[in-house]
């Protein structure tokens, strides 16, 4: 194959006559629906607000560089001044974001809310990629812990490009229908089943008390580990709440690095109809230094940060909020720490209104943004390195996705 | 309705100068015929919506090409498709019947090798037309062009050329 093939083929595609009469009839019925103009006023406050920041000269623009030859300190970046984003209502429409009547639903109940300064260094975990039958004894393990009978099974490796063939699927049905599907050995999700309400019940008790020994459990001098829960709230274009509801263990005692540890690893998130039971992971391979959350935040705003949400003005974003977590989503090749930045824009309400489907009453929707920065400090993000990946494709926003 | 120098374009005009190139490009940026189709019917209504007025037609061209690319991008990341397409099934949109492997090598590279191939070699763009599209310098363009030969060299096992 090469040129000449490809040109003859896709070269040759037409749009079909049902296509035209379809677009074409769309084009028309949106001739009556012109999108409102973006508000004058709010792109001239934001402009303002802006410009009055680059007066003040508080803009931090640019990566933070690293000098290998360096004494291995955390250095500042230079303030520099930033031009005044100019917001252009064309690209607007094409920024991603979870649709939310508060910014806050996605907020959370992140136990380093607040506390981000305590923080200067973590553990780096292993995400081991198991072999088929390692993936089967952990799997008849866990259905034996939470009530099921296996009746078939199927194995696949990843069919993912690169680290993502990291993670070995193994799903099973269940004789009461439940299907299991265990990612790598570090999620097992559960769905189908004939009585969430009462799995649930099970995991949470699953969760609680997996690491206790029997004894333990029979003592009465014994505390079971106590729990937290977070609900993040989201929308469908229909306007239909999409909650995610998280438990996971927390010990008010124990020192805010097992915490995280515990909000991240020792968890279960039900959504829709799935629940979710992450696993904890490998053994550290390490602990690293962190860079600051001020350092993160310059990242996101100079277009340097991970995630299926992106604006084309992270200049301009409203930050809600940053905590610090473990990455627990799929093909990590190491699990480590990574800032979570809560942002959202002052224009979003009116491109959910849009993006929303007709009928909708759009009046409370806004949309919610969440960035993610690894918080290893980037002079060591050659050992772990960090991946985040989205419908099969890496979900970084680089500088040059933009060009 | 959108304008071209000051003159009003109709849907069937834009549809009969565009449809083909943004029909395709969709396709291609998108892995599957379907969702190629709802990216580029979305594009169209979209210039309805904008209503913008255009200076000349290469700005015209631009705007639906750089929107092309986005909404694609998108696609795959937008919260309805998240939602409603399992990763699994995403996975297994078909490429048009014919298309065969060279359509896939194209459409498994980056954004920023695979709209200069696209446009270059489908649509017939010389370098300095494609940075004028894709707004960025043309060594840029050719230096992407280069290097997505020799990425669709290694994925095709055989000259790119």
């Amino acid at each position: 194959m090469n040129s000449k093939d490809y040109r003859s083929i896709l070269g040759g595609v037409t749009p079909s006559p049902a296509w035209r009469e379809r677009t074409l009839a769309a084009m028309e019925q949106a001739q009556g629906q012109k999108r409102p103009s973006r508000k004058p006023l709010a792109i001239a406050a934001t402009a303002a607000a802006l410009a009055v920041a680059v007066t003040g000269g508080v803009w931090l623009s640019g990566r933070t560089e690293v000098d290998p030859d360096g004494p291995g300190t955390a250095r500042t970046p230079e303030p520099v001044v930033t031009p005044t984003p100019t917001i252009n209502p064309e690209w607007i429409y094409f920024e991603s974001f979870s649709i939310v009547t508060d910014s806050s639903q996605l907020m959370g109940n992140n136990p380093t809310a607040g506390r981000l300064e305590e923080l200067t260094e973590l553990p780096v975990y292993e995400n081991p990629i198991p072999t088929e039958d390692q993936q089967r004894v952990l799997l008849n393990h866990l259905a034996e812990e939470l009530g099921y009978t296996i009746a078939e099974t199927d194995w696949s490796p990843s069919d993912g490009e690169e680290t993502m063939g990291r993670e070995p699927i193994l799903e099973a049905e269940c004789t009461d229908g439940t299907q299991l599907r265990l990612r790598g050995v570090y999620s097992l999700q559960i769905y189908d089943s004939p009585d969430l309400a009462a799995v649930t019940e099970t995991v949470r008790s699953y969760l609680i008390y997996n690491d206790m020994t029997p004894e333990e459990m029979l003592s009465s001098s014994n505390i079971p580990p106590q729990t937290s829960q977070e609900t993040l709230e989201d929308y469908a274009y229909t306007g239909e709440s999409m909650p995610t509801q998280a438990t996971f263990l927390l010990d008010p005692d124990a020192t805010l690095e097992e915490q995280i540890y515990s909000y991240s690893f020792q968890r279960m998130e039900v959504r829709n109809n799935s629940l979710t039971l992450y696993l904890q992971p490998g053994k550290s391979v390490g602990t690293f230094p962190l860079r600051s959350p001020d350092e993160a935040l310059a990242c996101f705003r100079s277009w340097d940060y991970w995630g299926s949400c992106y604006t084309y003005y992270p200049e301009s974003a409203q930050i809600i909020l940053i905590s610090l977590e473990y990455d627990i989503s799929v093909g990590q090749p190491y699990f480590q720490p990574v800032y979570r930045i809560l942002y959202t824009q002052d224009y979003w309400d009116e491109v959910a209104a849009h993006q929303m489907f007709d009928g909708v009453d759009t009046s409370p929707f806004t949309g919610a943004g969440i960035a993610y920065v690894p918080a290893i400090d980037p002079k060591y993000q050659d050992e772990v390195p960090y991946r985040r990946y989205f419908n099969d494709g890496l979900a970084y926003m680089g500088p040059e996705e933009w060009e | 309705m959108p304008t071209l120098n000051g003159n009003s374009l109709s849907c069937e005009e834009i549809l009969d100068r565009y449809g083909p190139l943004i029909y395709r490009m969709a396709i291609q940026g998108t892995g599957s015929v379907a969702d190629g189709e709802d990216v580029a019917q979305e594009v169209f209504v979209s210039l309805i919506q904008c209503d913008p007025r255009f200076a000349d037609e290469a700005h015209l061209k631009a705007w639906l090409i750089r929107a092309t690319a986005n909404r694609c991008k998108s696609w795959g990341r937008s919260p309805w498709h998240r939602r409603t397409v399992p990763l699994e099934e995403a996975r297994q949109a078909a490429p048009p019947p014919e298309a065969g492997g060279t359509w896939e090598a194209v459409a498994a590279l980056p954004p920023k090798y695979r709209w200069p191939v696209y446009l270059h070699y489908i649509e017939g763009y010389t370098a300095a037309e494609i940075a004028q599209l894709l707004g960025c310098p043309r060594n840029t363009v050719l230096s992407r062009l280069s290097r997505a030969r020799a990425k669709l060299k290694d994925a095709l096992k055989e000259e790119w050329a």
